[in-house]
């Protein structure tokens, strides 16, 4: 700069010669009636909407969410309420339509190797539509329906109305036929062998009431189920009044009037909240326990051998096995279970002895059916169940899900609002009505989606059933986080390699959408008007969710996405059916108040808006499989016979070694604690679902990650002796590994787990240092280590669980973390 | 320059652009009062009107009445109280008003004394009237709207073919009419209103002896033709083979199989399949002889004994049609609609008929069916499941 | 100081002037990519007589880099895409990938959109009289926004104002325009773009200190 004039003072400047280079102001003088609310928008206002979290004041002001509270109703709300904020204005938003690059130049003809870190270029929604629109045309031409898949659907935003899957599908379903999956990834071993063994999933079962265990139970028993954990969460707008029941259990546990015995390796936040006693046990030998206990049941004579013989079928088809008469001459004794599962034989004697000597209410959670061979430990869980004959008796039984959107809280009877049809209308046919799926299955085991594309025409067994795997051409992911919830990152990434095109829809950059060809922007649910069930299992009443703020940025909601879609191909006014967001809500409202009648009486839709919320009384204490076992013949099960089926004849017909006739205790792939690649890999790492996040929902709210992060990386959890013997200290950055995959994370040093378990919550970020197959992880997804195998021939369910990893101090330049905006002050020590 | 360089930045050119605030529309519904679109021959007014009003608990009846048609219409006829509630006939209206005597009755005695207590009781005085109506056919409205007059020719035609039907049936006209004077009261119990199109149906069906039915509607099964002994409850779906008609009843065959265990009382359609066609009364179930039993095999999937069994029933005439067809498609638009709130409905033949409760079981309480409207749906999808159809794609 | 007097259309404009000028381009070329007309302007040299002035000024490392990348681009079949593709690499994916454009992601607590600081943005506009285009759905604190402004005091003769959101600018821009040169990019326009802006604020700053009644 020139000495005598120190400002910015551009010799020979005219304006004449920036004016070709400008574009108009962005700024825009207002008139001054104007002014008041249009750019600051003083007013202030409290909303109520709801959400998995529970359901919220929040304070909107200037057109900002500025306050979040918990509603009234809601008595132990969750402190991720408070993440909310983080979450609507998460520096990860997608704020543009945006499509790859290298996609947009040649289209499926890309180079589909470099996903995942490729050039995007914004584009306008209706170049966006149109590409997306232009692809399904190509893919239902040239290929089928065998070439589109679309089962891509998860945890949605809450709401009825909005909910994002049903807007994909119904705007597929009226393009063509598709590729459409089985199953999920959080109960798919247990929801296919329950139906065999009790007649229902049970594990999206309304299991008995609370109140009636408090009452009845003399021992409860969490099996690997983790409530206090898991009820911060709710399919629907979570009404948390299970925290109510679980405080006065913790009460009557201080007063010694209840026992309550935590099994599980970790010391869960359960077992923390409740001062309850624990059983350790070896990671996934829950079997071997559990044949231990039967054991002991059978030759103390403990068992209840009336209810076997009236309400189950082929208990001795089981008993030669258990008592070492079979093939493997192996009897199932305490003492052996003792070598397995790490637990003395003679704790296990008393376990048994303990179940058998009063009412006792055996809780699983989902976590040992996320395992290979899962199928087994629910199977067994039952037979234990049938053998203590409790089942149907007030506060005795089993319960697979008494961790899950208030189950155990009465239901009210009240019908909830339905939703928006993901079908085509009545009568009305696709603009594609070709069928020919080419010989492939039209529907594959969610969880084995990636093998469909890595081995392709692959014939698979699945559930009695043989499934040809279709190579799919073109995926579309609808608020479903993929590369969060499917297993083995790097074998992913070799996957993604095959398809032609990937469009994902969301509100924020999850690792899906990088992978992805066309990027949406889906506006967050507080930025739109919405009705929820209050309560999924207790149908405690119906939510508004009253729009907070507008779509920010390009964002849209799902609706009008998906409606400018159908809008190409002219079927846009059947798709809406010709109504706008707010005469949808109203005719869901509507429908539902009618439906309850004069039986549950609710507000005309305008005067609900307004207060934003109706309850329903309380419903009646109730008890699981109590009609089954007052009369066993007229309210039979759903099983083949309509008895429980210890040993099932149809399971056995499959032939399937990986799943025989009645539950059996099978060695895993691999195991810690002395069990397959445990020396090289000592480390069993659970994937269980996250204390602070709903699966990887609000793992890019700044200010909740904050509260646990550790140098900006996911904790992994890990003993003090695992730590000590690595050299590793509480906040360390460390790297944990195995032969599939790497990620850096942060050591969170425990006293609450054991030596030889690590926990990595599922839900992080994956964020790899670049596309490379093994790239290390930087912020620490579990599912950059786990296998993808599924459980076994029957249920095909994925085995997350089963996996073992070893953990070093992580030395050098650590990489920045690539996963999601956050905080940028990491710094490798 | 300076001025080119303004107008180019645009700063005081555009008007104010207003920076959208969410502003929540609430659309009011407003309720269509669909129109009875009657054939008013000459009505006789008769002068009963204030003494009901004055005695009777029918203030609000009369103020309901008032937004028919029954009261105001572009003919300027008038249907009052006596009309339709009082029989026109000498006869008649004596036993009418001897049976009416109860509801003064509850009135001086403060049964029904006022509008709540009404209201509570509406749907079971409803009951009495709409019985009263199908027992003497209507005859009160058909003073005025007499099947020999009216030309179907001139009729909406969503309205022509259920008319001549009805008609060439002589039914009464609150088989399907009800409400059209008064508030229908509503039913705490509602039943899928998909089930009266198939009882219409049925209603419909020209029955053969000998022929193979399907019945539209869970109900009884009675041992006796006057039916008054309950045998058992009848499925939505089952087959049953008519053997002869007298008066209102029908007597059919039912034969289907059952197991071994237990009382026999759950009848299943297919050898090994859960489909339930009928379930008994214990003592009907033992019945060795009402019960025949043909023959009996071991079902490889449980190894339960299976036995192939008949029996013969008496039924309520009229709610079965020839073909399971009308029956499916209700039940499909059920399943349809209730089962993809949450997720995308499985396909009918993804899983077998065994398999098909206990998934069905395990989600149906997060739809809103009612009792009836879930056997329904799950007979179909049964019946529909990969025992009897390949998967439809 | 004062430079808003007006002289009839002089040659060279009055520094005010000057620098509304070249804030207001700043604010077009981080407001958004650069249309297909807009790049062929550039192609034509139109910018030249702009670039030579900058590289007089102090600027000529940088001014070498853009011209450089439109030289570059020149050469390449998808031009305008691939500008567009640098332009979306740099500020508009999550705030790991890209540098972006917002106060809020570099400041305050938490670093969020929508901080704390798009609220002072938008309430020191209401306190101009001034609005935002409805076509552009951005945050306040978005760069092109601010700059926007800055040229609106420059233009109007706030002086202190714009004194103020110079500094107010440089509480960020810095680590910004550090953030964009670690992108990879496939011209170097944007990142010497934001150095240029950075080192242009910091020379207006200086300036001013320097020139400050207490120095």
């Amino acid at each position: 700069m020139t000495q005598n004039s120190r400002r910015v003072f551009l010799k020979g400047l005219s304006l004449a010669t920036v004016a070709a280079l400008v574009s108009p102001s962005l700024l825009l003088s207002r008139e001054s009636e104007a002014k008041a609310a249009a750019v600051t928008g003083s007013g202030t206002d409290w909303k109520i909407t709801g959400s998995h979290w529970g359901a919220i004041r929040a304070r909107v002001a200037g057109g900002k969410v500025v306050e979040i509270k918990a509603f009234e109703f809601d008595k132990y709300p969750t402190e991720m309420i408070q993440g909310i904020i983080g979450l609507i204005y998460s520096p990860s938003r997608i704020r543009y339509p945006m499509v790859r690059l290298d996609w947009l130049k040649n289209g499926h003809k890309s180079d589909t190797t470099q996903r995942g870190d490729n050039r995007f270029v914004r584009v306008t929604w209706d170049q966006a539509l149109d590409l997306f629109y232009s692809e399904l045309e190509r893919v239902q031409t040239s290929y089928g329906p065998w070439a589109m898949h679309t089962g891509l659907v998860g945890w949605r935003q809450t709401g009825q109305f909005h909910t994002c899957g049903n807007h994909m599908l119904r705007a597929m379903n009226m393009h063509g036929h598709t590729i459409s999956t089985a199953g999920d990834y959080s109960t798919g071993a247990g929801q296919v062998i329950l139906p065999y063994v009790l007649g229902s999933t049970e594990v999206y079962s309304q299991g008995t009431s609370w109140e009636v265990i408090l009452k009845e139970s003399k021992t409860v028993i969490f099996w690997a189920s983790d409530p206090v954990k898991n009820l911060q969460v709710g399919w629907n707008c979570e009404t948390h009044e299970s925290f109510a029941y679980l405080e006065q259990l913790k009460n009557k546990i201080a007063k010694k009037e209840i026992r309550v015995i935590s099994i599980d390796p970790v010391k869960s936040k359960t077992q923390n909240y409740l001062g309850c006693e624990k059983q350790y046990v070896n990671p996934l030998t829950d079997v071997a326990l559990m044949m231990g206990l039967a054991h002991t049941l059978y030759t103390e004579k403990l068992h209840d051998q009336q209810f076997l013989d009236a309400y189950t079928l082929g208990f001795e088809k089981f008993l030669p096995y258990l008592l070492g008469q079979g093939a493997d001459k192996t009897a199932k004794t305490p003492e052996w279970a003792e070598k397995i599962c790490g637990v003395k034989a003679q704790q296990i004697r008393e376990l048994a002895r303990l179940m058998a000597s009063g009412r006792t209410q055996l809780i699983f959670g989902w976590a040992v059916q996320r395992q290979q061979h899962g199928e087994q430990p629910y199977w067994m869980g039952a037979v234990l169940a049938a053998m203590l004959g409790q089942i149907g008796l007030p506060g005795g039984g089993i319960s697979y899900a008494h961790h899950y959107s208030s189950i155990g809280v009465p239901s009210s009877g009240a019908a909830m609002p339905g939703s928006f049809p993901l079908n085509l209308d009545p009568g009305k046919k696709p603009k594609y009505t070709n069928t020919d799926y080419k010989g492939y299955s039209p529907m594959i085991p969610c969880a084995r989606a990636i093998d469909a594309l890595l081995e392709p025409g692959k014939v698979i067994d699945y559930n009695g059933q043989k499934v040809k795997l279709p190579p799919y051409k073109m995926a579309i992911y609808s608020g479903c986080n993929q590369w969060h919830r499917q297993q083995d990152r790097n074998r992913m990434k070799k996957a993604f390699h095959r398809l032609e095109t990937v469009v994902a829809v969301d509100y924020t950059w999850t690792a899906t959408c990088r992978f992805a060809d066309i990027v949406l922007p889906a506006c967050t649910q507080f930025e739109r008007n919405d009705i929820d069930a209050y309560g999924s299992y207790s149908g405690r009443g119906v939510i508004a969710m009253q729009k907070l703020v507008d779509p920010l940025f390009s964002s849209k909601t799902d609706f009008e996405i998906f409606r400018g879609l159908t809008q190409r191909f002219g079927r846009d006014k059947e798709y809406s059916r010709n109504m706008d967001e707010m005469q949808w809500l109203a005719f869901l409202y509507e429908n539902c108040r009618k439906e309850n009648g004069s039986k549950f009486p609710m507000p005309p839709f305008k005067e609900f808006w307004a207060k934003g919320f109706v309850l329903f009384p309380a419903g009646k204490p109730w008890v699981r499989h109590a009609d089954f076992r007052e009369d066993a013949e007229i309210n039979a099960l759903g099983t083949p016979s309509g008895f429980i089926e210890i040993f099932s004849r149809k399971i056995a017909s499959y032939n399937y070694a990986d799943c025989p006739g009645h539950p059996v205790w099978m060695e895993k792939s691999e195991r810690s604690h002395g069990g397959p690649n445990s020396k090289r890999f000592p480390l069993w790492m659970q994937s269980a679902h996250p204390d602070k996040r709903l699966h990887s929902q609000m793992c890019d709210s700044e200010p909740m990650r904050a509260t646990y992060a550790i140098q900006g990386r996911e904790p992994l959890f890990m003993s003090p002796e695992d730590a000590r013997q690595r050299g590793i200290k509480h906040g360390d950055l460390v790297r944990v590994f195995n032969d599939r995959g790497q990620a850096l994370v942060g050591a969170h040093v425990s006293s609450d787990f054991p030596k030889g378990v690590v926990r990595l919550q599922e839900g992080a970020w994956y964020g790899p240092t670049g596309p490379e197959i093994g790239a290390l992880d930087t912020y620490g997804d579990p599912n950059t280590m786990t296998q993808d195998i599924g459980t076994s021939s029957l249920a095909q369910a994925i085995s997350a669980n089963t996996c073992v990893v070893e953990v070093e101090k992580y030395k050098g330049k650590a990489p920045a973390v690539t996963a999601f905006g956050g905080p940028t002050e990491v710094m490798p020590k | 320059m300076k001025k080119i360089w303004i107008w180019l930045r645009n700063l005081f050119c555009k008007p104010a652009a207003k920076i959208g605030l969410g502003v929540l529309v609430t659309v009011g519904f407003i309720a269509g009062i669909l129109a009875w679109q009657g054939f008013n021959a000459g009505m006789a007014a008769t002068n009963t009107e204030e003494f009901c009003v004055s005695c009777h608990t029918m203030h609000q009846n009369q103020e309901e009445l008032k937004e028919t048609v029954h009261w105001s219409n572009r003919s300027g006829v008038r249907a009052q109280c006596s009309d339709c509630h009082v029989p026109h006939d000498f006869t008649d209206k004596m036993a009418r008003k001897i049976q009416a005597s109860v509801e003064v009755w509850s009135h001086l005695t403060g049964k029904i004394d006022t509008p709540e207590k009404f209201e509570a009781n509406r749907a079971r005085l409803a009951q009495n009237e709409w019985d009263r109506f199908k027992a003497n056919g209507s005859k009160e409205c058909r003073t005025c709207h007499d099947y020999n007059s009216m030309d179907f020719e001139k009729m909406r035609e969503t309205s022509r073919e259920a008319m001549r039907g009805a008609a060439e049936r002589n039914q009464s006209c609150v088989d399907c009419h009800q409400g059209i004077a008064h508030k229908k009261p509503e039913k705490t119990d509602a039943r899928n209103p998909a089930f009266d199109g198939l009882i219409q149906a049925a209603g419909n069906e020209s029955v053969k002896v000998g022929g193979t039915y399907f019945n539209v509607y869970p109900r009884e099964l009675y041992l006796d033709e006057a039916m008054s002994k309950v045998a058992g409850k009848l499925e939505v779906g089952a087959p049953v083979k008519v053997l002869q008609e007298k008066g209102d009843a029908q007597q059919v065959e039912v034969s289907a199989w059952r197991k071994s265990k237990g009382f026999g009382r759950v009848w299943y359609g297919h050898f090994a399949k859960n489909i339930t066609v009928a379930t008994l009364e214990k003592a009907v179930a033992q019945d060795k002889q009402l019960v025949k039993i043909a023959e009996s095999k071991e079902d490889p999937n449980t190894g339960l004994i299976w036995q192939k069994s008949s029996a013969t029933f008496w039924i309520k005439k009229g709610e079965v049609v020839a073909s399971t067809d009308p029956i499916w498609s209700v039940a499909k638009d059920s399943y349809k609609n209730s089962c993809s709130v949450c997720h995308k409905q499985p396909d009918e033949a993804h899983f077998d008929a065994n398999t098909w409760p206990g998934l069905f079981g395990g989600m149906v309480g997060f739809t809103s069916m009612d009792k009836d409207t879930q056997g329904l749906v799950l007979k179909y999808l049964q019946n529909n499941s990969s025992d009897f159809k390949k998967p439809s794609h | 100081m004062n430079a808003s007097t007006v002289t009839p259309e002089p040659a060279e404009a009055a520094p005010a002037d000057q620098r509304a000028a070249l804030y207001a381009w700043f604010a077009t070329l981080y407001a958004r990519e650069l249309s297909e007309a807009q790049l062929q302007t550039w192609f034509s040299g139109a910018a030249e007589p702009l670039f030579d002035v900058l590289a007089q000024a102090g600027f000529a490392a940088e001014v070498q880099d853009m011209q450089g990348a439109i030289n570059a681009l020149r050469d390449l079949p998808d031009a305008q895409l691939e500008l567009a593709a640098d332009y979306t690499m740099c500020f508009l994916l999550d705030v790991k990938s890209s540098a972006l454009p917002y106060a809020s992601c570099y400041l305050g607590e938490h670093k969020t959109l929508f901080g704390p600081e798009e609220k002072a943005m938008r309430e020191k506009l209401e306190r101009y009289g001034l609005g935002l285009d409805s076509n552009y759905p951005e945050a306040a604190d978005h760069l092109a926004i601010q700059l926007e402004l800055l040229s609106w005091l420059a233009m109007t003769g706030k002086a202190l104002d714009e004194q103020e959101l110079v500094a107010s600018l440089l509480r960020w821009v810095p680590e910004f325009s550090q953030k964009c040169q670690t992108i990879v990019t496939q011209v170097a326009f944007y990142p010497a773009l934001s150095r240029m802006l950075c080192r242009l604020l910091q020379e207006e700053s200086a300036a001013l200190t320097d020139l400050s009644p207490q120095n």
